[in-house]
């Protein structure tokens, strides 16, 4: 027997239903532009009519109108989606620019490249703090209250799956250890998001002080081009629908800040919130990639950058240290931060990264900026 | 005497278990079950212990012994020198006392104890099947059912031979069948059916055409050379009107209106060398165009790339491609860079000849689905539903005059604050849309902005929903790239956007991680979404499930779907209990 469920079905009362009379003719009947309107006068019944709808693909119906829908389409003929269920491809495989997302824009390329030197003139040394997940609480709170450190840009979390992120965001006072404005960055797979939104919220069983200073600004996106097996794989689970491979990073900001106001600050729409890397790119994975940590430091000129990597990442994800970055973690190789050395440090190199006309001159400045053209 | 060994453990796991009992009181209690059942016993104990360590040997993961690793403990007796038989003895049983059984895997000695006894298995299957021949089934079934086991684990696990074969006797024998027994990663474990629609979904999807875009570059700068571009001037002024009715921020597609001919010197093309010709022949090429203004153009003799050249003003190669290609809405007073998409329409109908004969197949492989765990038979003898939709006002129609969907996907206008050419719905008015009545069980898809991402998270809840997982559409512009100038996004550039998935109820029925949460799709006429959706969807609930889209517009219509909202014109109808009860609706109104 065939096991009965409740899937609603097509309701199929009239007997004589004809698929191809309804599908695509009846739609035409009811759009404007069909026959005697001036655009379809002139035309053959089999011409193409740019004027007319091709709602979906029909394979059904004749060649010559299979071509007219692809004529439709505009140029835009391949369907990804369609293509990874055939073959397997992955639908963010088709992109080209990949390796560089500005392409084509020498403009934007350049700014990019003037930003990372800037960045760079202003780096401390690559810093390292390894303290074991169970005891990061204690360090982050002695670090506040003995120390008073503060920083601008927080990111919390890696690539990898098995992380405590929750129990840090709800013990640390995250409002003390950043900065006003200060930038904070946490990372979840897809899993994870529902209770990280709750958490960012404040809602449900989240209450927690940090929700309350910041908000969420941007949700930045990274997946990787690769098979399941690889390094920043997302575990799929029962409740998936469709298969895992977005990793999110959520960017939340405390205290005020004004994009066109604030340029010593803030640095907008420097990057993209999308990031696809390619399988062979970066042969050595780290826990977080470069480019995300990149798109942090061209966003806020704060030169105090620390990340918190709650977990142990294991080996296709190891912890790299970073030029400008304190990062603390059980794995971290160098375990060299010390708190009242890191103050001098910062006074010696700044609390911001300088201003610098050339960049001033190419950001863009609104939303629109290429609108003006 | 393995195999009355595994008999053995099978027999009393329970007693050894529970009890704690160590290697050493097992080894009485087996001797006591060979003599029951007239089989050989183990000469001693060393004996004994060769028996349980070979069973480790087969599978790490049968027995597991507290507090050591059986290994452990036969690595420590081997390399005790004693010559003297008696002190041997009595250091074995001295640490076998101590080391105590702690779990059994029953299901592992199972399948050990079905391939060492070939013939209790057949009995087995004879009482299930009662009068069915069962000689020849025997190992086939028990081939699937390993490797059904065996799959997510191992791709090494082979056996090979069809026909039953005498049980393997020895310990070589058993190890040559070269075979992991499930250890761990259950968290990774694909469930048959999952393994089952992974296989047939692509059999019954239809396949598409699929166009390569070309790498090399040198390709569209060598076409352009030899191109020119003819704009109808009626078409570039009917663009200018139509235009002007429409918002700025409304992008249309210019080369619908701009009508652009590509026109090729023919001798120059021949010229090429034969492979750059056959990749023309076969891949997308985006031919850069410049344009000049007619005054230039006189200057230089019309040598324009555009015969009826421009009062525009000429393009500046050295700045680099414009930020909306062909959605560029001030195309001649543009100094970027455009593309002319060129695209070989004689593979596309090659290749559309190709998938036809694929798609033939598609029916006969439904028919498969006739015998599938979880579709209604009768599957291949329903065609799917005609596209319906009914303008109307959502908040003020009765919506279970549309009985019941397995899938929706709604695409409200959120307000975004801004002006915008179409009513935009506020996040309240939002929440309270009466989805409730159109599904029992099934999956919601709702396409939230960066602004309404918590509210459409709170939708999902009012409306009965368990939030599921989130879908991203990578928007791409003509030249298939992502979106990196500044746009849209507050912050960052945004380059793509997020719709979130809601369950209701248990559907057992989904075909689940079929595709991936990224859609790459290019972006069209403001809001409007990527087809690929409609696929996407279609491949989880199957194409005769009843599907709605809500605040569709003309565009969304679609067959297979049922779509509402006062964007879209008149009233289409196909199904006679939905008619009848809008009538009445109507009526009653
Ligand atoms: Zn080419
Ligand atoms: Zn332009």
């Amino acid at each position: 027997m065939y096991s009965t469920h409740n899937r609603p079905l097509s309701v199929h009362q009239n007997q004589e239903y004809n698929p191809r009379r309804y599908s695509n003719n009846n739609f035409n009947k009811n759009n404007s532009h069909n026959n005697g309107s001036v655009n379809s006068r002139s035309r053959r019944k089999d011409e193409y009519d740019p004027s007319k709808s091709y709602p979906s693909y029909d394979y059904s119906l004749p060649l010559i109108q299979q071509q007219h829908y692809f004529r439709s389409l505009r140029g835009q003929p391949n369907d990804f989606s369609n293509q990874y269920i055939h073959n397997g491809q992955f639908p963010t495989d088709h992109i080209p620019n990949i390796e560089s997302s500005v392409e084509g824009y020498p403009k934007l390329k350049k700014l990019l490249d003037l930003k990372e030197k800037k960045n760079s003139e202003h780096f401390t040394q690559p810093l390292g703090c390894r303290v074991a997940p169970e005891k990061m609480v204690q360090v982050l709170i002695q670090w506040i209250y003995k120390h008073n450190l503060v920083f601008d840009t927080i990111m919390i979390g890696s690539l990898t799956e098995n992380q405590q992120v929750l129990p840090i965001l709800n013990q640390i006072p995250l409002e003390k250890l950043a900065i006003r404005p200060g930038f904070l960055y946490i990372w979840g797979s897809s899993h994870k998001l529902n209770e990280l939104t709750n958490s960012i919220q404040g809602s449900g069983s989240m209450h927690n002080s940090w929700s309350k200073h910041f908000r969420r600004s941007e949700e930045l996106v990274f997946t990787k081009n690769v098979e399941s097996d690889g390094s920043y794989k997302v575990e799929d689970d029962d409740s998936s629908i469709l298969t895992r491979k977005q990793w999110h990073c959520s960017m939340c900001i405390t205290g005020t800040v004004k994009r066109d106001a604030d340029g010593h600050l803030v640095h907008c729409n420097i990057n993209p919130d999308l990031k696809v890397e390619d399988d062979d790119e970066e042969s050595n994975p780290s826990s977080v990639p470069d480019s995300m940590y990149k798109v942090a430091e061209n966003f806020a000129s704060g030169n105090r950058r620390l990340h918190i990597i709650p977990s142990r990442t294991g080996l296709n994800t190891p912890v790299k240290l970073r030029r400008g970055w304190v990062i603390m973690s059980p794995d971290v190789l160098l375990d060299n931060f010390d708190p009242e050395q890191y103050k001098k440090d910062i006074t010696r190199l700044g609390h911001n990264v300088s201003q610098d006309a050339e960049i001033e001159m190419l950001r863009p400045k609104s939303p629109d900026w290429k609108g003006k053209h | 005497m393995l195999s009355s060994l595994v008999s053995f453990l099978l027999h009393s796991h329970h007693i050894i278990t529970s009890n704690e009992k160590s290697v050493f009181e097992t080894y009485y209690m087996f001797q006591d079950y060979n003599k029951v059942n007239d089989k050989v016993p183990p000469k001693d104990l060393e004996n004994y212990l060769e028996l349980l360590f070979q069973i480790k040997q087969i599978s790490q993961t049968v027995i597991w012994f507290k507090p050591n690793s059986l290994n452990e403990l036969y690595d420590e007796l081997s390399v005790t020198n004693t010559d003297i038989q008696e002190d041997k003895t009595r250091l074995v049983r001295m640490k076998l006392d101590n080391y105590k059984f702690d779990i059994i895997n029953v299901l592992e000695l199972n399948i050990l104890d079905q391939i060492l006894h070939p013939s209790s298995n057949i009995n087995k299957i004879d009482m299930s099947l009662n009068d069915c021949p069962t000689t020849k089934t025997s190992l086939n079934d028990f081939d699937s059912i390993m490797e059904f086991l065996e799959k997510p684990v191992s791709k090494k696990f082979r056996i090979l031979n069809s026909t039953p074969s005498p049980a393997p006797a020895t310990m070589n024998e058993i190890l040559s069948l070269d075979y992991e027994i499930i250890t761990t990663n259950l968290l990774e474990f694909e469930t048959a059916g999952n393994q089952l629609n992974k296989e047939i979904i692509p059999k019954i999807t239809p396949k598409r055409p699929f166009l390569e875009t070309c790498t090399d570059e040198s390709h569209a700068v060598q076409m352009a050379r030899i191109s020119k571009f003819e704009c109808e001037r009626d078409s570039y002024n009917k663009m200018k009107t139509v235009n002007k009715s429409y918002n700025r921020k409304d992008k249309h597609f210019q080369n619908d209106y701009l009508n652009i001919t590509h026109n090729i010197d023919q001798k120059m093309y021949n010229k090429f060398p034969h492979d750059m010709r056959s990749c023309f022949e076969k891949k997308i090429h985006f031919i850069p165009y410049y344009k000049t203004s007619r005054k230039t153009a006189n200057n230089n003799n019309n040598k324009a790339p555009f015969t009826n050249a421009y009062a525009g003003v000429n393009t500046d190669m050295s700045i680099g491609d414009c930020s909306y290609l062909d959605t560029c809405f001030k195309w001649d007073d543009c100094k970027y860079v455009h593309y002319y998409t060129c695209y070989p329409t004689s593979e596309l109908d090659k290749q559309l000849v190709e998938c036809q004969e694929f798609n033939k197949g598609i029916m006969k492989n439904n028919k498969i689905r006739t015998f599938y765990w979880h579709e209604p038979s009768g599957y291949n003898i329903r065609n799917e539903l005609p596209a319906q939709w009914v303008k109307c006002d959502i908040y003020n129609i009765n919506m279970s005059i549309f009985g019941k969907f397995g899938a929706i996907i709604v695409d409200p206008a959120w307000s975004i604050h801004m002006e915008l050419q179409f009513q935009q719905i506020e996040d309240h008015k939002i929440i309270s849309t009466p989805v409730q009545p159109l599904q029992d069980e099934g999956i919601i898809i709702l396409w939230v902005t960066g602004r309404s991402y918590e509210v459409g998270k709170k939708c999902l809840e009012t409306w009965g929903y368990e939030y599921v997982q989130e879908l991203v559409w990578t928007k791409t512009n003509q030249l298939n790239r992502t979106i990196c100038t500044g746009r849209t996004g507050h912050w960052l550039n945004h380059s793509k956007e997020h719709a979130i998935i809601g369950m209701k109820g248990r559907p057992q029925w989904l075909n689940r991680k079929i595709d991936v949460d990224l859609i790459v799709a290019s972006a069209r006429e403001a809001s409007r979404k990527p087809d690929e959706l409609y696929g996407i969807v279609e491949r989880v609930v199957g194409p005769h499930c009843r599907k709605m889209e809500l605040f569709g517009r003309q565009h969304n219509t679609r067959s297979g779907w049922f779509t509402i909202g006062d964007q879209i014109q008149d009233v289409n109808i196909y199904e006679e209990e939905v008619k009848r009860k809008y009538q009445k609706w109507l009526g009653r109104r």
